[in-house]
């Protein structure tokens, strides 16, 4: 590349970087963060650490033989990195009575891969109910912190039969 | 115009032969820490697996794809993706192997991002394109071997460019905690994030379990200060490239700190530091690629081998997951880049501080310090 054209290029990325910073403030606001964009982690959120409350997801099998059994998140979604299931739980598998949405419920359109993640735990019986257990934990202060509290939110109840 | 021109050219001499051992670098790396197919976020073909209705994409051109395709897709992505990172490290057809390893990371990660989370790995998949344009390919290639016209020249630019753009995105990243409100005193964020990593999310190795004892306030606070400041100033720091490479140097002791006490990896951003070490007097000490590799069926053998190797049975420092189980979502590949990328940079600190003490007290004539040549 000439001395020029490189120049020219230099100008419009100062130029760029600025605009697309902008719209991605904009859309993130309007829907969720756009990709590609150059940014990097912001942790914007500040908790309080003596009154950390935080929304966490479990999952509940029912089996046709009336076994039950709880899964993590991780178990469920190993296809996905886990720092991802967080991002995941909350745009597809939380209750529209939390979200205020019901387009957060998307998980009842993978019923047959739900199917596919549970029956190896349980391969004696088919599984005919998922539910998604929404619940608000609460910590103590430092620096003994252990879970103190749990306090049922929600359930998302998927029909697997 | 004179200092704009000074700053894009000159920042940062390059040399085909310090160029073409960064390349080399930054396949090894992706290939053995990133690893496409096996690393955490690059399991591409996992993603064919999952229902149609999860696809959920970003605002942005992964909008415009109809819907999520199947795990042959991905498989071709992967083996596309290690295809052309071994032939980004032989050197062979080096420009365009770097741009399409650019554009397979950006297809992958499009799709890993369309379930509901993103990751911030942009700048380490936009590096060997901006590369490309350095020549990195120049010397210690398959392309220079076969090479009968004289050598391509080299350009230090492209590093310029990096800078600027990794400088605006930890802007960002310092820009996105000052307006959530980080700096409030009577509010410890750093504490609060680690808090909530250590205990709802279970990392809680290496020294975590530590931080949980420190309740000062002030701690805490000043961390909080530190980063924002250290983030922000970035962007102030990539105008000249001694500030540059302090606060590259930083920042991998910052992505130290977080992975012993978050336990958070950012490894990725390793290779985009590693641009701005001076490279001028690097060299190999054996001909790289062999001579008997530019050509014909060993050439093909190789990079069929290695594409075969890495995308089927992936990188052996994946093996050291086996010796540690951690809590968290750690791989050791990303553990022992970090710490190794921490120790370089001791080394690399030690040395021009021992340098700047010769300079400044100089030893009586007759006496001499080891140059850092050996």
């Amino acid at each position: 590349m000439s001395r020029l054209a490189v120049r020219r290029l230099f100008v419009a990325v100062l130029i760029l970087l600025p605009l697309q910073y902008a719209l991605v403030g904009v859309v993130g606001l309007r829907w969720s963060e756009p990709w590609p964009a150059l940014v990097m982690p912001g942790f914007q959120r500040v908790y309080t650490p003596d009154a950390l409350r935080e929304q966490a997801a479990r999952f509940e099998v029912t089996y046709a033989d009336g076994h039950r059994l709880s899964l993590t998140a991780a178990a469920m979604l190993h296809a996905l990195p886990r720092s991802h299931h967080g991002g995941v739980l909350n745009r597809q598998f939380r209750p529209a009575g939390l979200s205020g949405t019901p387009a957060t419920e998307r998980a009842r359109e993978g019923r047959d891969w739900l199917i596919r993640q549970v029956q190896p735990y349980h391969p004696e019986a088919d599984p005919i109910r998922l539910d998604v257990i929404w619940e608000e934990v609460r910590f103590h202060p430092l620096p003994d912190a252990p879970v103190v509290e749990r306090h049922p939110l929600d359930t998302l109840s998927i029909d697997l039969r | 115009m004179d200092r704009f021109d000074r700053w894009i050219f000159d920042s940062f001499p390059v040399t085909p032969e310090g160029l073409g051992i960064y390349r080399i670098g930054y396949a090894l790396f992706t290939l053995l820490v990133v690893a496409p197919g096996h690393g955490a976020y690059t399991r591409f073909a996992d993603l064919g697996t999952l229902p149609e209705g999860f696809f959920l994409p970003p605002p942005g051109p992964m909008m415009l794809v109809p819907g999520l395709p199947g795990p042959l897709f991905f498989q071709g992505v992967v083996l596309l993706l290690n295809l052309c990172l071994v032939a980004l490290l032989l050197g062979y057809r080096t420009r365009l192997a770097s741009v399409l390893t650019t554009v397979l990371f950006l297809v992958g990660f499009g799709f890993s991002y369309s379930f509901g989370k993103i990751n911030h790995t942009l700048l380490f998949a936009l590096v060997p394109l901006i590369m490309a344009a350095s020549n990195w390919g120049a010397a210690y290639s398959v392309d220079a071997l076969r090479r009968q016209n004289p050598a391509p020249v080299v350009a230090g630019w492209p590093i310029t460019l990096l800078a600027l753009l990794l400088g605006f995105g930890m802007f960002t990243a310092g820009f996105t905690k000052l307006i959530g409100g980080w700096l409030d005193p009577s509010t410890q964020a750093a504490q609060g994030h680690f808090i909530r990593q250590f205990y709802t999310l279970g990392r809680q190795d290496f020294l975590a379990p530590v931080f949980t004892r420190i309740t000062s306030p002030v701690f805490w606070e000043s961390l909080d200060w530190a980063t924002v400041c250290f983030e922000m100033g970035f962007l102030a720091a990539v105008l000249h490239p001694r500030t540059t490479r302090l606060f590259a140097a930083l920042a991998v002791g910052f992505h130290n700190a977080t992975l012993l006490m978050l336990n958070i990896s950012f490894a990725v951003n390793l290779p985009v530091y590693a641009a701005f070490l001076d490279g001028t007097r690097w060299r190999l000490p054996v001909p790289f690629p062999p001579e008997r590799l530019a050509r014909g069926w060993a050439l093909g053998g190789s990079l069929l081998a290695g594409t075969a190797f890495f995308t089927w049975i992936g990188s052996p420092l994946s093996w050291l997951d086996g010796l540690v189980s951690f809590s968290s979502d750690l791989t050791m590949a990303e553990v022992v880049a970090q710490l190794t990328a921490l120790g370089l940079v001791l080394a690399l600190g030690a040395q021009a501080w021992r340098r700047r003490r010769v300079s400044r007290h100089p030893l009586p004539d007759g006496t001499s310090v080891p140059s850092s040549d050996g």
